[in-house]
């Protein structure tokens, strides 16, 4: 097992991506701690998932972007399973909206949510970390359109290939203290937030033409490839971003 | 560092790894052994044989299957006859390691023909028809995984390595190129990129006087040498189809964050 006896945070882990990892980390030997903002029910279920496999799990409520529900949410976790070694900032929303129809309201809470919110997240758990001698690891989620155009997402790419740079330098100034820190970039995943591409029969052949693979990719796919970036394997990798989407062409 | 290799789910898989008998190609061979996969040992008849035997040995004594066919890297047919010489006596192939290659170093002033001629041909030339060597394998059997070494200083420039700058840069596009031609047909194709590895060929760069001061404390915020074994973990993982499904034409840097500032 890849992930044995450590102890993981995943944000967003009620569904999607999120859950994919969870469900690998359980499987590779982790107790998991499955944030979620409002999906209750969902979340109980991926840790009821965990459990099934021997593993310890907690579901814990939090708005990534909010600092003090961030420091209970760290806190808790803290408490309850252990000093944390895995963060995994899974946590994300997608909007499309064209550039000249975008309000101030909007860019503000995807940003927030999307490259704010990593950054909290990981400034908390690395003062705890630190100030604990913990080492540890951190992936953010990106998105292969920090590579690549989509129409309507000048608000959201930017978040995504800000992430890079957020890894890059999160990197250099965490070494000192044996924290890495990497990126997975997702493409077309199977999930509920891209349920709309999938279903339409007009845009699904146009998306799928673009990946090498021919096919969309699923959430336990982001858990292996996430899996990898958080065990030993990867010891000597950091500030990487890891594209994960099938070869999209044009990138 | 504890790496569970049998998770990384190769048993009985097929792999050839160019230049397997010393530095990255020895630790890269080995991994692959102990992830439960059976070898081609495909080392230049010319050097490193006993180091060679060593490697051999060890990997049967894991209980995996060894087959050692002299390749020089340099010559197209050498490189089409070792793919055949696999193919025929395992039936597959599913995993191609392209390590093996040689560089010039020196001022570009000073460079010759010969110097250029070497360093792409083994680097890069090599690279591009061993992978459609193995992909012609690997596309009816149904599919496979190729790893190409790269290298940090295609993506950072350096002084005194233009051409191999170069040559490995090719290695990362032609990787990117070719895995969009067969991703489809099961062929993924990606780059595991160091930097310079505390290995026996870069032995006499390393004992610079100030060079491994110099590059330790400005080049690399891990503040330590990369080893051989610390690319194990990438390649096995890019070999895995179970563990890298998705990762197709990727530039993987395994450089202590080398390239990162």
């Amino acid at each position: 097992m890849k992930l044995l006896n450590k102890v993981a945070l995943i944000t967003g882990a009620s569904r999607g991506i999120g859950r994919g990892i969870a469900e690998v980390f359980a499987e590779e030997g982790a107790d998991v701690a499955v944030n979620y903002f409002a999906s209750a029910q969902a979340a109980e279920d991926v840790a009821a998932y965990v459990r099934s496999k021997g593993r310890r799990a907690m579901t814990v409520q939090a708005d990534v972007p909010n600092r003090a529900q961030v420091e209970a949410m760290i806190g808790r976790v803290w408490e309850e399973l252990g000093p944390i070694d895995i963060l995994v900032n899974n946590a994300g929303i997608e909007t499309i909206v064209p550039f000249l129809e975008l309000t101030d309201e909007q860019w503000t809470r995807l940003v927030d949510v999307n490259l704010r919110a990593p950054w909290l997240v990981s400034q908390v758990y690395c003062r705890r970390a630190i100030a604990e001698k913990h080492q540890g690891v951190i992936l953010h989620l990106g998105s292969v359109q920090a590579a690549k155009v989509l129409p309507g997402r000048t608000h959201y790419a930017p978040t995504k290939l800000g992430l890079e740079a957020l890894t890059r330098n999160m990197s250099v100034e965490m070494m000192p203290f044996g924290i890495r820190v990497n990126c997975l970039h997702p493409g077309l995943i199977d999930t509920d937030m891209t349920s709309w591409v999938m279903k339409n029969d007009e845009i699904r052949p146009q998306v799928l033409a673009q990946i090498s693979m021919g096919r969309a990719g699923n959430i336990r796919e982001m858990g292996t490839a996430a899996a990898f970036f958080c065990s030993d394997e990867a010891s000597y990798i950091t500030g990487q971003s890891l594209h994960a989407e099938g070869g999209w062409i044009g990138k | 560092m504890s790496i569970d290799y049998s998770s990384f789910q190769l048993n009985d898989k097929i792999a050839i790894v160019t230049g397997p008998s010393q530095g990255i190609g020895r630790a890269v061979a080995l991994g692959l052994a102990r992830a439960g996969a059976h070898l081609v040992l495909a080392e230049h008849p010319a050097m490193h044989q006993d180091a060679l035997e060593e490697v051999k040995r060890e990997i049967e004594r894991m209980g995996r299957q060894t087959l050692v066919v002299p390749t020089d890297i340099s010559s197209v047919a050498q490189i089409r006859a070792m793919v055949d010489k696999a193919k025929e006596v395992f039936g597959r192939i599913d995993i191609l390691v392209n390590n093996a290659s040689w560089t010039c170093t020196g001022p570009a002033i000073d460079a010759t023909e010969e110097d250029y001629d070497g360093t792409m041909d083994t680097c890069a030339k090599s690279v591009f028809f061993a992978c459609q060597a193995a992909a012609r394998v690997m596309i009816p059997q149904g599919g496979g995984r190729i790893v190409n070494i790269g290298s940090n200083f295609a993506v950072s420039a350096f002084r005194t390595r233009a051409i191999y700058a170069g040559a490995k840069a090719a290695v990362h596009q032609l990787s990117r190129a070719l895995s969009l031609e067969w991703a489809k047909q099961g062929v993924v194709v990606n780059v595991v990129a160091p930097c310079i590895t505390e290995t026996p060929s870069r032995k006499p760069i390393l004992e610079r006087p100030g060079y491994k001061d110099w590059v330790t404390s400005d080049k690399l915020p891990s503040g330590r040498w990369n080893q051989p074994e610390d690319l194990v973990g990438a390649v096995l993982f890019l070999a895995s189809p179970q563990w890298s499904a998705q990762v197709v034409g990727h530039v993987l840097m395994v450089d202590g964050g080398w390239t990162i500032h």
